[in-house]
């Protein structure tokens, strides 16, 4: 592996991929559920299991050093099944990046664009993540560097000025009608957080494997933490009813916010910076599933599979006919399950195989 | 050499794009906006079919300028704000019939104040409300008013002292009904916070058609009224049910509210003598305990004023104690007469339920499929401490001689 990126890096992509999308969404999406306990889903149980992913990953890769999830699968379930295993991973991680690309073309025309149509939006997207991936994932890493940072400054100026309309009244009972609805609430969270799983691949990109799997919790836990705050500020100002109606409460929330008539219509600065993350986000799973890719045909570089992926998330996000109600109800209900098998469950599964057939390639065994 | 030609193409590539990338297919320029600053919704019926009516005003830059110049040009031709109206069976279609009249592309970020008509509130809230959330240029900042009647008279309404009708509901709204004690300010997120909560009831401002305090006759000899934000309009579930009088409103607000920098100016009675308590703030503690089936809510209103007017009180020490107490008695008659009006409609939009709901999860879980009848039912006292903090730039009152 000739690129490589720092633990610091590693954990700022791995921040912002989970951030990006969970900024708008997750709000809504656990108001639904647990109602004004909702700030408690984000810090619990989607944090465990992120570490869990996590956890599986980094074992998985110190037991074959170099190598990623595609290579190792081959040496565990053999050659054939391996690349059966692959390519349904490197499918997940396909229809991921299409869900991501439907999320961001159906928030700009509903709430920003509603005359352009649809597949413009998406093909500029994919053709900035084809652009993004092609410059590999040192480049990735660095525009997170740049990005997080005016990305979290906006979030917490977002969140201060909203902080005028905090009603705590909004947050009370806490935990009406018990802990399984903070337990419902919490699946798909965690198959966002679960996303961490990605590990697998990026793993031999580290400089420092083994600070990896400390990077990773501290990147969780931050996210538990801003995750929190989001949930947390959007309740107390719209309460639990309203924040879950709103189909993106954190975008509703920076345009009710303003001081007097001095600050006021702020979200713009939403956009861009949502924008920018989600298109990294974007550009990191087109990066990994390509690379996967070479790595499951053994091609000289990831490059010649880009061109290939690419096509298929434009065709795959622009054609099938899914208005933004059934994606969000796909988001909801289909993909978490489906995330936590191939973030979770799978990664488990070939551990345990691993270690039954004691399959290794550390310290010089095998 | 080439590499510079690459990029000099580059940047010009860029250049291009920036022209095409402007807003995309939705870009619209600021001067084929019709931009709409008042919304009226209400219910009609034409030829013996119920419709939806769209009023609206929009703002007509350049109209006043051109006629009256500096003097404020109200004149005729000159007016800053044009109104349509539109009809159709559904919300949206009612929207469509009002825009075709317009040869430009409305635009609705920059609506002051939603005002709902009598017969809307009446009828069909869920629908407004489900529009005005589902439309993406409405934002959760959005002011609502209801109004006694049609919502299309208020939008004809003339302004008073600003040059156009809605920068004046939006100061109201805004700045003078709430701190005068006259109404209170909701936007579209309390509304439908409000409304969408299980354990309570909305309020709406109400907007009033008033003669103009400064009489000043139009070209044509009729005096256009202008409108006045006062009382408040009471939900029950999702339909209006009542209005509320300028004591009820204050009651209301001493009880829901937290007041701060306001100006109520209550008039109370001492031994046969009239003084005047300014009210600059006032917040309340809202107490709720279940006992068995008997609910009892504990209503303490503290509020911190000043007297401008003393009455024939000599301002002693003494007498500030005896004024206190008149001035809470005073307060406490207006919370009763908003309780007593809440009963009336059964609608607990004081929010005391609420409260209920909040603290005492136990309790609420015990009476929540009907908790209406337990408010209803429910045992209210209200407890007022009115202090007077400030006597203004004189002591003891001044004896004139005779």
């Amino acid at each position: 592996m000739k690129e490589k990126i720092s633990g610091t890096q590693f954990s700022m992509l791995m921040f912002l991929m989970i951030t990006a999308t969970a900024i708008l969404f997750v709000p809504a999406i656990t108001a639904q559920q647990s109602r004004q306990s909702a700030w408690i889903v984000p810090l619990v149980l989607p944090t465990v299991a992120g570490c869990v992913a996590a956890g599986e990953a980094c074992i998985l890769g110190q037991r074959f050093p170099g190598l990623t999830l595609v290579q190792y699968s081959e040496v565990i379930l053999g050659k054939p099944l391996g690349k059966v295993f692959s390519s349904s991973y490197i499918l997940f991680l396909l229809i991921l990046n299409i869900l991501v690309i439907r999320e961001l073309s159906e928030f700009l025309t509903i709430v920003l664009l509603p005359a352009s149509p649809a597949y413009i939006l998406i093909l500029v997207t994919v053709l900035l993540g084809l652009f993004l991936a092609l410059k590999g994932i040192e480049v990735i890493a660095r525009m997170v560097q740049f990005v997080l940072p005016l990305f979290v400054l906006t979030f917490i100026f977002m969140i201060s000025l909203a902080l005028i309309d905090f009603e705590f009244g909004n947050l009370l009972p806490l935990l009406e009608g018990g802990v399984m609805t903070i337990v419902k609430g919490s699946v798909v969270p965690a198959s966002w957080y679960g996303e961490i799983g990605v590990i697998t691949l990026l793993l031999p990109m580290i400089n420092k494997p083994q600070e990896a799997r400390s990077k990773a919790v501290k990147a969780l836990l931050c996210v538990a933490v801003f995750l929190t705050v989001d949930v947390l500020v959007t309740v107390a100002v719209f309460g639990p009813d309203l924040t879950g109606v709103y189909m993106f409460p954190f975008w509703s929330l920076a345009g009710f916010v303003q001081i007097s008539r001095y600050i006021e219509r702020v979200e713009s600065f939403i956009v861009l910076l949502w924008l920018t993350a989600i298109i990294l986000k974007i550009t990191l799973f087109f990066y990994l599933s390509s690379f996967a890719t070479a790595q499951l045909f053994k091609l000289k570089s990831y490059q010649t599979a880009v061109y290939p992926l690419a096509l298929l998330h434009g065709i795959f996000a622009i054609f099938p006919a899914l208005g933004s109600i059934e994606l969000s109800e796909i988001l909801k209900r289909y993909w978490p399950p489906l995330g936590l098998m191939f973030e979770l469950a799978i990664p488990f599964l070939l551990l345990v195989i691993a270690i039954i057939r004691k399959k290794s390639l550390r310290g010089g065994k095998q | 050499m080439k590499r510079k030609l690459n990029r000099c193409i580059l940047s010009l590539m860029l250049l291009v794009l920036t022209v095409f990338n402007s807003g995309c297919w939705s870009s619209r320029e600021v001067e084929d906006l019709a931009i709409v600053t008042l919304f009226g919704i209400d219910r009609i019926t034409e030829n013996g079919v119920d419709k939806w009516q769209i009023s609206s005003t929009i703002m007509n830059p350049g109209g006043g300028v051109q006629e009256g110049g500096m003097n404020g040009g109200n004149g005729k031709g000159g007016a800053q704000e044009l109104l349509f109206k539109g009809t159709g069976i559904t919300l949206q279609e009612a929207i469509g019939n009002f825009v075709d009249g317009l040869a430009r592309s409305p635009f609705y970020s920059h609506i002051s104040a939603v005002i709902i008509g009598e017969r809307a509130a009446k009828e069909d809230m869920s629908s407004t409300i489900n529009n005005l959330l589902r439309y993406w240029e409405n934002r959760p900042h959005l002011y609502i008013i209801a109004t006694r009647g049609e919502a299309y008279r208020v939008l004809q309404a003339r302004p008073a002292i600003s040059k156009m009708l809605s920068k004046e509901i939006e100061m109201m709204t805004e700045k003078t009904s709430k701190k005068l004690g006259k109404s209170a300010d909701v936007t579209l997120k309390r509304l439908s916070a409000d409304l969408l909560s299980p354990d309570r009831d909305a309020v709406l401002p109400q907007i009033k058609l008033v003669l103009p305090k400064e009489e000043k006759d139009t070209e044509e000899g009729e005096t256009k009224q202008s409108v006045l934000l006062e009382g408040l309009a009471v939900f029950r579930g999702d339909k209006l049910t009542g209005w509320l009088n300028a004591d009820e409103t204050r009651g209301y607000l001493f009880i829901a509210e937290k007041l701060s920098a306001t100006h109520i100016y209550l008039p109370v009675q001492l031994n046969g003598q009239w003084f005047s308590y300014t009210i600059g703030m006032s917040k309340s503690k809202v107490k709720p305990e279940l006992s068995g089936d008997q609910l009892r809510i504990r209503v303490s209103i503290e509020t911190q004023g000043s007297i401008m007017e003393s009455g024939n009180s000599n301002m002693t020490p003494e007498d500030i104690d005896q004024m206190e107490i008149a001035a809470a008695e005073a307060i406490q008659e207006l919370a009763f007469k908003a309780i007593d009006k809440a009963k009336e409609y059964d609608a607990d939009f004081l929010g005391l339920m609420q409260k209920l709901h909040r603290s005492d999860l136990t309790a609420w879980e015990k009476i929540k499929p009907d908790w209406r009848e337990y408010f209803q039912n429910a045992d209210i006292e209200v407890e007022v401490k009115a202090s007077i903090t400030n006597a203004g730039q004189i002591g003891a009152k001044p004896q004139i001689s005779k």
